[in-house]
Order: structure tokens, then C-alpha cells, then sequence
């Protein structure tokens, strides 16, 4: 059976559609038959962070709909043959889903004997995110070490206790929490949520907590998902929470500031 | 950052934002799941004992809470000191 997991996290920017490209990759780069759908109708980004945006000629929406074939619609990454995409549709609203038709296409992707189906939800908590949820049977809700982005996962974790089919059925969905973003440097002065902040406040533990990187924007203006970035601390961390993802066991890195010479000690940076 | 940092105070925001979001979180979980009419009856609650005895918004806590098979309404209401009453 596929397992499904959504992507997922209320507050919007935090990180989704950046960790739903790298996980995917990552997880093919593994070996695995992926697929990762944009649930954002009528904002689709994944494409983007993909690199495959000039390659979308069907979507979602229209396999949903019955408009096209899955195997019309799902795009082949250029890097790896076991990873696809199924874009958002850009011109439809997000009424164009429903819960049925996202379940036709979650089985017919089962059918094809892929390992995992990564569901990129929208922001919000409305009809995209929800469907984005329902099936899933495990969820990484994405989270910034930042007020407003901790209160809207605690949010989304509540819904994904009671909102779910796993939920309906007396269930459960396998949570995890990673954390974008993050500035070890920041924390150690006392500005910013630790990662035992977050866990503890929201009483759920890290599958990964990928440092704040520059490499970020770098890979997504190349189309390239940040995860393939050669010698990036955010790739290496995106790699560790796959990992984890997969059962292994990896203390988390990348949570001290590096430390600062003698002379920038001094006179500042 | 630069040599007179020490003297400077040291900023702790991320534990202000620890405390903030702990009395969110928690106080979001215990209205998750509960019955619409809650915040109505709550301020029909205070018009109610506003007649009787002057007592701030935050006095009046109402939740609905499990308690074995039964549901309970749990309405608690926090009186002013009358000692402070008589002063003021």
C-alpha cells in the first residue's frame, strides 16, 4: 500500500511546498515510486520548486474531474524516473475538488504500485487543506520557530485528530513536526524558539529541523528542490529527516551557531 | 555585536513567546471540540451576575467537560474580594 503523507502547517510561507519538494525527492532519490500532488488549486507553486512548470499540460483538477488520464496528467521528473508530479490547476477554484475524486486518484496511484504519495496542502484550514489531510496516514506539520506559526500548527494538529478519515475510523494520523527556519544562532541568545520550545509547547517531538539557508531561494530559483543542493546544511538536514521518516535513528545537527573568530568577536560582524 | 555587548541588556523574548503561546495552545485545546453555544452563554452569564455583583470579563470561566460517561458544564465564577469592594 502507498503511504500517504501531507504536508501541511495553517499559517502560510513557513515552508510547505519547499519540504513537500525536497521530501519527495529525497524519498525517490532513495529508491522509492513517488508522487507528490499540489493540493493549492488556483495558486499552484509546486511546479516552481519542481522545475517542471513548463511541462504541465494537464492537472489535478482535470483528472479529478475526468478530463484526462492520471498517466496524462502526472509529469516525470527530469532527475529522477520513479518521482512524479501532479500540479495544481491554475485557473479553477478550489471548489473544482472534492472528496470522492481525491480518492479515486489516491487509489488509482496505489494501483500503479507507487511507495509514497506526498499531498502538498494549501494554507488556511479550508476545503484544499482539509482534502490535502484527509486520507493521509501520516502528516509533517511544518512549523517556524515563530508565534503566530506554532499557535496555527497546534491548530492543524487538532484537525488532524478529528477531521481525518484515520481519525473517523477511531485512528490515528502519525504526526511529526519539523521546523524551517531555524537560527541556532538566535536561539542561543534567547531570541527565538528552541526546537524543545516548540516540542514541548505543542507536546509533539521533530522529525527535522532544517536550518534558516540561503540555499533555499537559491535552489528555487533554479527549479531545483533544495534536498539535491550539493554541501547545503538545509539540504543535509531535509536528507536526516527522510531518514528518520524512514526509521532510522540520526541525532539532529545543525542546532548550535557556528562559532565566531577572535576578530569578528571584536569588532562585529 | 561588537565589545561593549556585555553591556547591553540581554534580550529573552523566546521565553516571553514560550509563556504567551503555552496559555494559547492550552486555552485553544480546551475550546476544540467544544459546543457552539459556549461563548454565547458565557456572556449571558455575565450580563446575568453583572446585575447582581460587579465582576470582570476574565471571572467567568464556562467549558464543557468529560467526567467519565457524563458530560459536565462546568461554570465557574471567581467573586471579587469584598474586602477590595468595600475600599473601592
Amino acid at each position: 500500500m502507498a503511504e500517504i503523507i501531507v504536508v501541511t502547517s495553517g499559517k502560510g510561507g513557513v515552508g510547505k511546498t519547499t519540504t513537500s519538494a525536497s521530501i519527495a525527492t529525497g524519498l525517490a532519490r532513495r529508491g522509492k515510486k513517488v508522487a507528490v500532488i499540489d493540493f493549492d488549486v488556483g495558486l499552484r507553486n509546486l511546479d516552481l520548486i519542481m522545475g517542471c512548470e513548463r511541462r504541465v499540460v494537464y492537472d489535478f483538477v482535470n483528472v479529478v474531474q475526468g478530463e484526462a488520464g492520471l498517466k496524462q496528467a502526472l509529469i516525470k521528473d527530469k532527475r529522477f524516473e520513479n518521482l512524479f508530479v501532479l500540479a495544481a490547476s491554475q485557473t479553477r477554484d478550489k471548489d473544482a475538488l472534492t472528496k470522492e475524486g481525491v480518492e479515486k486518484v489516491l487509489k488509482e496511484l496505489d494501483g500503479e504500485g507507487f511507495d509514497y504519495i506526498v499531498c502538498d496542502s494549501p494554507a488556511g484550514i479550508e476545503k484544499g487543506a482539509f482534502l490535502a489531510m484527509y486520507f493521509a496516514d501520516r502528516a509533517i506539520v511544518v512549523v517556524n520557530p515563530e508565534v503566530s506559526s506554532v499557535r496555527d500548527s497546534d491548530r492543524i494538529l487538532g484537525l488532524l485528530a478529528s477531521k481525518t478519515k484515520k481519525a473517523e475510523e477511531g485512528g490515528r494520523v502519525q504526526e511529526a513536526l519539523l521546523l524551517t527556519r531555524y537560527n541556532p544562532g538566535r536561539v542561543e541568545k534567547g531570541e527565538m524558539l528552541s526546537v524543545k520550545d516548540v516540542e514541548e509547547v505543542l507536546g509533539l517531538k521533530a522529525i527535522g529541523v532544517i536550518p534558516e539557508s540561503g540555499d533555499v531561494l537559491s535552489a528555487s530559483n533554479k527549479g531545483e528542490p533544495v534536498i539535491l543542493e550539493a554541501e547545503s546544511d538545509a539540504a543535509a538536514a531535509y536528507d536526516d529527516a527522510i531518514a528518520r521518516l524512514l526509521g532510522e535513528d540520526r541525532p539532529m545537527r545543525f542546532l548550535t551557531a557556528e562559532k565566531k573568530g577572535f576578530f569578528s568577536k571584536i569588532f562585529g560582524s | 555585536m561588537g565589545i561593549f555587548d556585555f553591556l547591553k541588556p540581554r534580550q529573552q523574548s523566546a521565553s516571553t513567546a514560550k509563556n504567551r503561546l503555552q496559555l494559547i495552545i492550552a486555552e485553544q485545546r480546551s475550546e476544540a471540540g467544544a459546543p457552539d453555544y459556549l461563548p454565547r452563554l458565557r456572556q449571558e452569564l455575565i450580563e446575568l451576575i453583572r446585575k447582581y455583583v460587579h465582576v470582570p470579563e476574565d471571572s467567568i470561566k464556562v467549558s464543557k467537560e468529560k467526567h467519565g460517561d457524563y458530560d459536565v458544564l462546568d461554570i465557574s465564577v471567581e467573586l471579587p474580594d469584598s474586602r477590595a469592594g468595600v475600599d473601592a
